[in-house]
């Protein structure tokens, strides 16, 4: 051990459950995150409180010069607890009080980078979500040279957005352009990537990660972000009289469309983050702004049903994409397939319906539609589209439904059969969440209507209905 | 209501909007300021009755911004006394700042007023501005908002125009706007730009190809596909999902040409004229600006033509003459479509794809073409219209005096 972390009395502190910290001699206070009962550390109500805490009690400490923040198990902090997400969906939030939680860990790590002492932090493995903008907050962040290691804010493709300062601090850091990627997409980096972007100041062999960040602390450590220095700029610009800044969210805006066809909320609140949180002047202001957006996204299913069917529900499972219900499949296939077919019949042209299928977020267009000859007319503009795409969804989800009526089908199977052995659109959550997110009172008078227009093969069964009429839902509901 | 006039109008010739062109080196304020000179000095006007000078600019930033009509009033030495502003409808600022001169003394609350334009292309690239229909991701995703261009392709897939019908429709403003010229038909309105120690830079439009044919014009790349590759295009099939996918059809030829340029009208009250003992050449019937469907964006002249015709108590076949801005070819084709125009009833001096487009002057220019044409073919009424961004439509009905 170097001199820089010899500490004579090296007894830790251990008033905290997910954390614990000792001071060396040279007045470093090296903080190690340990969650209890986890083999990855996560981020807990516990720990955002603790986390809290601690740098009180560390920023108070006349003795204590800086903080190295550190994890005590083999990677560093991989993200959120995601069963918190849906039980907040579940329990219907008010938009302030949603709001309000939301705010509570942005907090926690604005008054880290902003405690008065500086603070480093040894990345000793993948940081992934809360994570890495817990490592955005810190002055100094050094990495394992281990290339296995990941860095990224990977929300989008939960549904969320990085919901703790990742969409303010990351452009702030590296520019606009660069953060892109990594917050509309989820891409995730390697050291030596995320040392050539500008996310980390060093890399390091394991061995060295603490030396390294305490002697940072000790010789250079300034407790001040760029971003709260005077003059501050974004690298590359932001704002739109810098006509390279309207052009990159012109393209990133028809990026994102034509990527996610209006499906996802998630991808486009993260851009309007990047867009109004650099264009105010005040990080605190982004803040705030990030904690909006993130908020808005727990209240609205696509994030519940990403989390609890391709997350939750797939790992307690351990479900595979062969373990998908081969006759389930078959099926949706098939209907999906006839709706097609109906619709031509109706007279629409064969790319009106590939493109509702496409727009509904369906990975294949249905079966046969190219040999049926029409000649499609682009004046015509007598369809209901909104219609089109629920249809060639809906008729999947009715007869998933009649068998879950039927006792025949279990809903997590459904659902996870259909998304990951089929390409029903995971914003949906998979063939019976559809049906759940509208509430299955909601989804069979939706099917009676349809039914009404575009034939019988739409109406609910008896015994769906009255199920329906009992008031029951597909998936227990905590109250 | 009381009727508003034209009595005079003035414009520079156009220069191509790159750093070689010929009008670079002069600066957007001082570009107007010449025309206002020329406009006070052709009609010897006492400026201190000139109660505004209203300029449209499309990208009013920088030294094209803040209030660029009163910045040239001092520019060009006008009565102090002279307040000037500057207005914005993207492509149509030109002719609203002649909507809004005419409201004003149609309402009486003015007498004599300067309506005009400018754009310094090659000193301010368009989307210079910015703007949150194109580039705030919230409104932009909401609208799905894409490029001109797009829109223009789109315009063509949708109505079946096909690559041979814009090249074709391209090729005969070419070679009207250079029959035009060598006419002498734009000699009376269009005055040389000077430089500083008083030489000529340009005298006439410099961008036309009177060499322009269907061969030149076929080989050129259309422009728009590689932004539509990058998600506008998908944007664009969302709205419009009937399309298989857009022919992207539209070229650096079949559209309205990037220059540098600046028009001038001076628009009164007949009062005014009788006073001053000058005369009336056209009255303004009717103007209308409308919105319609910011994606497909450019079919806004058909509506607004209508609302105008409406507000005139006029029908299609009183109109003799129409001018409607080339922005891109199809736009053009559509509006002859949706109001049964032949080819020789429109545009026939050429237009913005061979002479360009300098979109804060473009609409007061069409203006002074119309006019000029009206009396030159001795023809009453000329219905002057563009397509504007963000999806609107302004037009202007004139009549002879």
């Amino acid at each position: 051990m170097s001199d820089t972390l010899k500490s004579a009395n090296s007894m830790n502190n251990t008033e905290f459950e997910t954390l614990h910290y000792h001071v060396t001699d040279r007045g470093v206070a090296i903080v190690t995150i340990d969650v209890p009962g986890r083999n990855v550390n996560v981020l807990t109500p516990a720990l955002h409180r603790e986390l809290g805490d601690v740098i009180g009690v560390l920023a108070a400490n006349e003795s204590v010069v800086g903080i190295v923040l550190s994890s005590g198990k083999q990677g560093f902090i991989v993200g959120g607890d995601l069963m918190r997400i849906v039980r907040y969906y579940e329990m219907n939030r008010s938009a302030a009080e949603a709001y309000e939680q939301s705010r509570t860990f942005s907090r926690v790590l604005r008054r880290l980078e902003t405690c008065s002492k500086p603070v480093a932090v040894v990345i000793n493995g993948s940081a992934l979500g809360g994570g890495l903008e817990m490592a955005l907050a810190c002055h100094y962040r050094v990495v394992t040279n281990d290339e296995s290691t990941k860095l990224g804010l990977p929300e989008v493709t939960l549904g969320l957005i990085p919901g703790a300062g990742g969409t303010q601090r990351l452009p702030r850091l590296i520019g606009l352009e660069k953060a892109v990627p990594m917050i509309l997409d989820g891409t995730l980096v390697d050291p030596a990537e995320a040392l050539r972007l500008g996310i980390v100041d060093a890399v390091s062999n394991p061995d060295d990660l603490l030396d390294v960040a305490a002697s940072w602390v000790l010789e250079q450590g300034t407790p001040l972000q760029p971003w709260d220095q005077k003059g501050f700029r974004i690298p590359g610009g932001s704002k739109l009289n810098d006509m390279n800044i309207g052009r990159l969210f012109q393209i990133q805006t028809a990026r994102i469309g034509a990527k996610f066809r209006h499906n996802y909320p998630a991808p486009v609140a993260a851009l309007r983050c990047l867009f109004n949180g650099s264009t105010v002047n005040s990080i605190d202001q982004g803040l705030r702004i990030e904690s909006r957006e993130f908020s808005a996204l727990t209240r609205g299913p696509v994030a519940r049903n990403i989390i609890r069917s391709l997350f939750i529900n797939k790992r307690a499972r351990k479900f595979r994409k062969d373990d998908a219900d081969k006759s389930l499949v078959d099926t949706c296939k098939r209907v999906y397939d006839e709706e097609g077919q109906r619709m031509l019949a109706e007279g629409l042209a064969s790319p009106l319906v590939r493109n509702a299928a496409w727009a509904a977020g369906m990975e294949d267009a249905p079966a046969d539609l190219a040999e049926v000859r029409q000649s499609p007319d682009p004046m015509n503009i007598d369809f209901d589209f909104e219609s089109l795409k629920q249809r060639l969804l809906a008729i999947q989800s009715l007869a998933a439904a009649e068998l879950w009526a039927a006792d025949q089908l279990d809903p997590v199977v459904a659902d996870l059969s259909t998304l990951l052995g089929w390409g029903y659109p995971s914003y949906t959550g998979g063939v019976l969440s559809f049906v759940d997110t509208m509430g299955l009172a909601s989804f069979v008078a939706m099917c009676d209507r349809f039914a009404d227009e575009y034939g019988d093969h739409f109406r609910p069964s008896g015994i769906l209905n009255a199920r329906a009429d009992n008031n029951e839902s597909i998936y227990a509901h905590e109250a | 209501m009381r009727d508003a006039y034209i009595y005079d109008h003035v414009r520079t010739p156009r220069g191509k909007g790159r750093a070689d062109g010929a009008l670079h080196t002069v600066s957007p304020v001082n570009l107007l300021a010449q025309v206002l000179v020329s406009l006070r000095d052709r009609n010897e006007l006492d400026t201190s009755l000139v109660e505004d000078v209203i300029a449209g600019c499309g990208s009013p930033i920088g030294e094209q911004g803040s209030a660029i009509g009163r910045s040239a009033v001092l520019a060009a030495d006008y009565a102090e006394t002279v307040p000037g502003q500057q207005i914005h409808r993207y492509c149509s600022s030109g002719l609203e700042a002649v909507n809004l001169a005419a409201a004003k003394i149609s309402s009486g609350q003015s007498e004599l007023v300067v309506a005009c334009g400018v754009e310094s292309m090659s000193r301010i690239p368009i989307g210079s501005s910015g703007g949150a229909w194109s580039s705030d991701p919230e409104l932009a995703h909401k609208i799905h908002y894409v490029p001109q261009g797009i829109s223009a392709d789109l315009i063509a897939t949708i109505h079946g125009f096909g690559r041979n019908d814009l090249d074709r429709y391209a090729a005969a403003s070419q070679q009207r706007a250079a029959q035009a010229w060598s006419d002498g038909r734009f000699d009376s309105s269009v005055m040389p730009v000077h430089d500083e120690i008083g030489r000529i830079l340009l005298e006439k439009d410099e961008a036309i190809r009177p060499q322009t044919d269907l061969e030149s014009l076929g080989k050129l790349r259309p422009v728009f596909a590689g932004l539509g590759e990058l998600g506008f295009d998908r944007q664009a099939i969302l709205k419009y999902p009937q399309l298989e996918n857009i022919e992207h059809s539209h070229t650096a030829g079949n559209s309205s040409g990037i220059v540098d340029g600046a028009g001038a009208a001076l628009i009164g009250s007949a009062e005014i004229g009788a006073a001053l003992g000058i005369t009336p050449r056209a009255r303004i019937r009717s103007c209308a600006s409308v919105g319609t469907d910011p994606t497909l964006m450019l079919t806004g002249p058909a509506p607004s033509a209508r609302i105008a015709l409406d507000k005139a108590r006029m029908g299609r076949s009183d109109i003799d003459l129409f001018e409607l801005n080339e922005a891109f070819a199809s736009v053009v084709l559509l509006f002859m479509d949706e109001l049964d125009i032949p080819h020789e009833q429109i545009n026939v001096n050429g237009g913005a794809i061979a002479m360009g487009h300098p979109i804060g002057a473009t609409g007061v220019m069409l203006l002074g073409i119309a006019l000029d044409e009206l009396e030159r073919q001795s023809l009453g009424t000329a219905l002057v219209n563009l397509c504007v961004g963000a999806g609107m439509g302004t037009a202007t009905i004139i009549e002879r005096q």
